[in-house]
């Protein structure tokens, strides 16, 4: 099971590998800047949890445990979430919409700041096995090398659980088992003053898409996808000059399968395909970075003939200190897809240098999305005279010792919405989004006891004064425990403020207000762990995604073998 | 004022213990169905006295309970309203005046239309088995069923017959079927327009609004729309109206007897307005905006248009005069489609 670590976040990453060059200055259009993780979510063996994503404060839309999952952050839809892996900005170029559970995860960790989301490594050596009362098992194993990584992943899930529909009947979900399979690998070898290094991850899952209840209850559709990843890197270092090219290449299908009214089946598949080209200068205190990337993007469906674009971005940024408590940075970037030339994109961000007790920073940049390969190519509807979406943001952060703030505001202009034109559903570029919010988060520790609490809002209204859909207005989510010998038990209680699914006051399309506790009790031995977890132990009625109803409670066991010599790695 | 409470007392707890005292009285006016959003989402109904209040949850607050999944057929007789739930495939029979829900047929695959067939019996028609379904007025049982051609949408009864339009379901298909309402036995079949997807009579004659059909794949097999009429005596055609511009797709054809109304295209459009007399299609809006369905009001011939606006928040219900000024508006729910007068 995954765990969430937050007070723990600096002291992690700092054994995390440290990165050379800036590597991704610009994540689909969205600055980069490197920021301080606020916090750290462990993969499970099934994968990325849904429970220590919402325990964070994201915004996650989902239909059952180990289905599909879409995250929202900041008050932007989900389209702006980009992952990071590798420095490689992980998105779908069909859909525009990353599947978080189309993520490589085995042995990883999946970092949250103020540039967004991205996955790290490496976790040690290990072996996990994960089992719940709903009829979901999973096992990975993580074995990192010297030169060369793999890593296992597989899952099934049943998802057997009770639920209401909507005439108040009691009925037992069907149509949504699960069943995930997960390889990676990463290799690296050293010939200075050359250093080559390389991943690939496939992840294969075919799950049914359960019916809503407010519908009959019957099997749904099924969906199968295939995700496969690689990447390879050189990285030339030569006193302050540093030079770094990527090539990488992303190759998704996804199967569509229902066999009501005579049957619907279709296959969609995208690929990307780029290479980059990084250099970095370091003189004195200052150091200036340059970025090219050239991708190309392409899918291919049923609703829309082999498509295409050429995505180009360049950058340079440029970063330094100001005596010793104030470092700086700045770039300017521009992206262009197809024909369209975006805008330039600048960055401007001051704070305190690292060795400072109290850290803040100031971040004010302009970011923008293209249009996705569906919106522009989809039959019918796709409008290929899209324009980008763009946009800027203020962020401050502020941080000392336990205690977290952060605080952005922004405005999305050109917002890309399907509507109805006639008979025709189509994209146009008609929305503005007006967002701000925040988070303040702090942890305590005394004796035995660790305690955490985190409280995040976010504003996010378009022109109309109607809310982003799947953002929820406010959450709180806190966590105490106690150790006791090699036992821990621990509560993690969470609300989350009513939240709409449409751009709609009315109340039919609107999420409750809900309430989550999960209790833990996790034995930690020399190698081994053990952890029970009984999650939504109120059974409190829970949803992601209007009408697809969340388990109640339910048992969770999930055990982990670590493979590293502990009298080994002992000082 | 003690003793008046003392003495309402007793009443009250009569009403509250009495099982067929309703808890609401939905008085005469005009009854809204409201699709509900598309994915996961329930129907609402919204109600609009003729004393002009309006309530938007309106089965919910009768029921305590969601309506289900996709709102689409609406039919009243005297004692009840019939609600047909594509998504939910069921049928919903609402007691009048308290709308409290008296029946929940299920069975259906994806029931498209609701129509009161003579006698007081149901007809249903199935675009997910391309069938129509009688069902009994006094044990809601499913009597009987005929399997039709593809897509059976609009139903109306006329002169004892059961007028069916074939709308092609997610394909293409130009039948206009009669039934004998009796025995669902088809007594005729009729070739009118490309994709019939809705049907009125009036001044004798009976219309059918042929949507038309777009090829999406680019295949070059467009079809225009057209307005049918049909004399029912002979059951011929005796006119066709070619719609002026061949990408319109219009839908929900309305009369209040005098004259007819449509929407121009699809989604949202132009209500377009005919004239039996008139020799053309209409080439201008008769009301310009976003209409996503229609009601024409025999007794008042007011037409009530319903608006769906961005399909993600509340629509309206606009009145407007015979002569086509608006004369009210009122919020709906998500999606407005149809619209029936409760007596």
């Amino acid at each position: 099971m995954g765990g969430l670590d937050t007070l723990k976040t600096h002291r992690d990453t700092a054994n995390l590998k440290q990165v050379a060059l800036p590597e991704v200055p610009v994540q689909g259009g969205r600055w980069s800047t490197q920021s301080p993780v606020s916090t750290l979510v462990r993969s499970g063996a099934s994968g990325w949890a849904t429970e220590p994503l919402l325990r964070a404060g994201m915004d996650v839309r989902q239909t059952n445990p180990g289905g599909s999952a879409w995250v929202l952050l900041d008050g932007l839809p989900a389209t702006h979430t980009w992952i990071e892996w590798e420095g490689i900005a992980l998105h779908a170029a069909d859909l525009g919409v990353m599947d978080l559970r189309l993520l490589p995860s085995v042995g990883l960790n999946l970092a949250r700041s103020a540039d967004g989301l991205s996955l790290r490594g490496p976790q040690p050596a290990s072996v996990n096995v994960e089992a719940s009362s709903l009829g979901n098992t999973a096992a990975s194993a993580w074995i990192p090398g010297a030169s060369v990584d793999v890593g296992l992943s597989l899952s099934q899930g049943r998802n057997r659980y009770r639920y209401t529909d909507y005439v108040g009947e009691r009925s037992r979900r069907i149509g949504a088992e699960v069943a995930r399979a997960e390889f990676r690998a990463a290799w690296r070898s050293l010939n200075a003053p050359l250093k080559t290094e390389g991943a690939a991850y496939v992840v294969a899952m075919n799950q049914g898409l359960p019916e809503a209840t407010t519908v009959p209850r019957r099997s749904g559709a099924q969906q199968t996808d295939l995700r496969a990843t690689a990447f390879q890197k050189q990285l030339f270092s030569s006193g302050r000059w540093q030079w770094q090219s990527t090539q990488y290449l992303t190759l998704t299908r996804q199967r569509y399968a229902y066999a009501l009214f005579g049957g619907i089946h279709d296959t969609n598949s995208a690929s990307a395909v780029g290479v980059r080209l990084n250099s970095d200068y370091r003189l004195r205190r200052a150091r200036i970075a340059t970025s090219l990337d050239v991708d190309r993007l392409g899918a291919e469906g049923p609703n829309k003939l082999r498509s295409s674009v050429l995505r180009v971005h360049a950058s340079v940024r440029g970063s330094g200190s100001v005596g010793d408590r104030m470092r700086y940075q700045w770039g300017l970037s521009q992206l262009s897809q197809g024909t369209q030339r975006g805008r330039l994109l600048p960055l401007i961000e001051v704070g305190s240098a690292a060795a400072q007790p109290t850290q803040w920073a100031m971040k004010l940049h302009a970011h923008q999305r293209f249009p996705t390969l569906n919106d522009q190519f989809w039959t019918p509807g796709g409008n290929p005279e899209l324009r980008a979406e763009w946009g800027w943001e203020l962020r401050g952060r502020l941080h000392r010792e336990t205690a977290l703030a952060e605080f952005y505001a922004g405005r999305l202009h050109d917002a890309i919405v399907w509507m109805p034109m006639g008979t025709l559903w189509t994209p146009r570029n008609v929305g503005t989004l007006r967002r701000f919010g925040g988070s303040i988060q702090r942890g305590w520790h005394r004796g035995s006891w660790t305690a955490f609490a985190r409280a995040s809002a976010v504003y996010s209204v378009n022109e109309s004064g109607f809310l982003l859909p799947y953002a929820a207005p406010w959450s709180l989510a806190a966590s105490v425990s106690r150790r006791w010998a090699k036992w821990e038990f621990r509560a993690d209680p969470r609300l989350r403020g009513a939240t709409p699914t449409a751009w709609s006051l009315e109340s039919t399309t609107w999420l409750p207000a809900q309430g989550q506790l999960d209790l833990s009790a996790i034995w930690r031995g020399d190698q081994s762990t053990l952890a029970l977890s009984l999650i939504n132990a109120t059974g409190a009625p829970l949803l992601l995604q209007y009408g697809f109803p969340l388990p109640g409670r339910y048992l969770n066991v999930a055990w982990s073998r670590s493979l590293t010599n502990p009298k080994k790695t002992k000082k | 004022m003690k003793y008046r409470i003392l003495l309402l007392a007793p009443a009250l707890l009569i009403m509250a213990c009495d099982p067929d005292q309703p808890e609401h009285h939905f008085d005469a006016g005009l009854l809204v169905l409201n699709e509900g959003a598309f994915m996961g989402g329930t129907a609402t109904l919204t109600h609009w006295s003729d004393t002009d209040s309006v309530t938007t949850d309106a089965f919910v607050r009768s029921n305590g309970r969601s309506l289900g999944n996709l709102g689409t057929g609406l039919a009243v007789d005297a004692h009840h309203a019939y609600v047909v739930l594509n998504g939910a495939a069921s049928l919903e029979v609402l007691d009048l005046p308290s709308l409290h829900s008296v029946a929940r047929i299920t069975g259906f695959a994806a029931p498209r239309q609701v129509v009161v067939l003579p006698g007081g019996d149901l007809a249903v028609s199935d675009w997910g088995r391309n069938r129509v379904y009688r069902l009994s007025s006094s044990t809601w049982a499913m009597t009987d069923s005929v399997d039709l051609p593809e897509g059976p949408e609009a139903m109306m009864v006329h002169l004892g017959e059961l007028w069916v339009t074939h709308s092609g379901g997610l394909g293409m298909d130009s039948a206009v079927s009669v039934l004998d309402p009796a025995t669902l036995d088809v007594v005729a079949t009729m070739e009118v327009g490309v994709n019939p997807s809705s049907i009125a009579v009036l001044g004798g004659s009976i219309y059918v609004l042929c949507s038309g059909y777009t090829d999406w794949s680019g295949g070059g097999a467009d079809r225009s729309a057209s307005l049918v009429k049909i004399d029912p005596a002979t059951r011929s055609v005796t006119a066709t109206y070619d719609a002026v511009f061949p990408a319109d797709r219009p839908t929900k054809l309305a009369t209040d007897g005098e004259v007819l109304y449509w929407i121009k295209d699809g989604y949202t459009g132009d209500v377009l307005r005919m004239d039996p007399t008139a020799l053309d299609y209409p080439a201008y809006a008769w009301i310009s905006g976003t209409a996503y369905g229609l009601f024409a009001d025999g007794a008042s011939n007011a037409l009530y248009v319903l608006d769906a606006k961005d399909f993600q928040q509340n629509g309206e219900v606009r009145r407007y005069s015979p002569g086509g000024q608006l004369q009210a508006t009122v919020p709906a729910g998500l999606i407005p489609t149809a619209a029936v007068r409760i007596p």
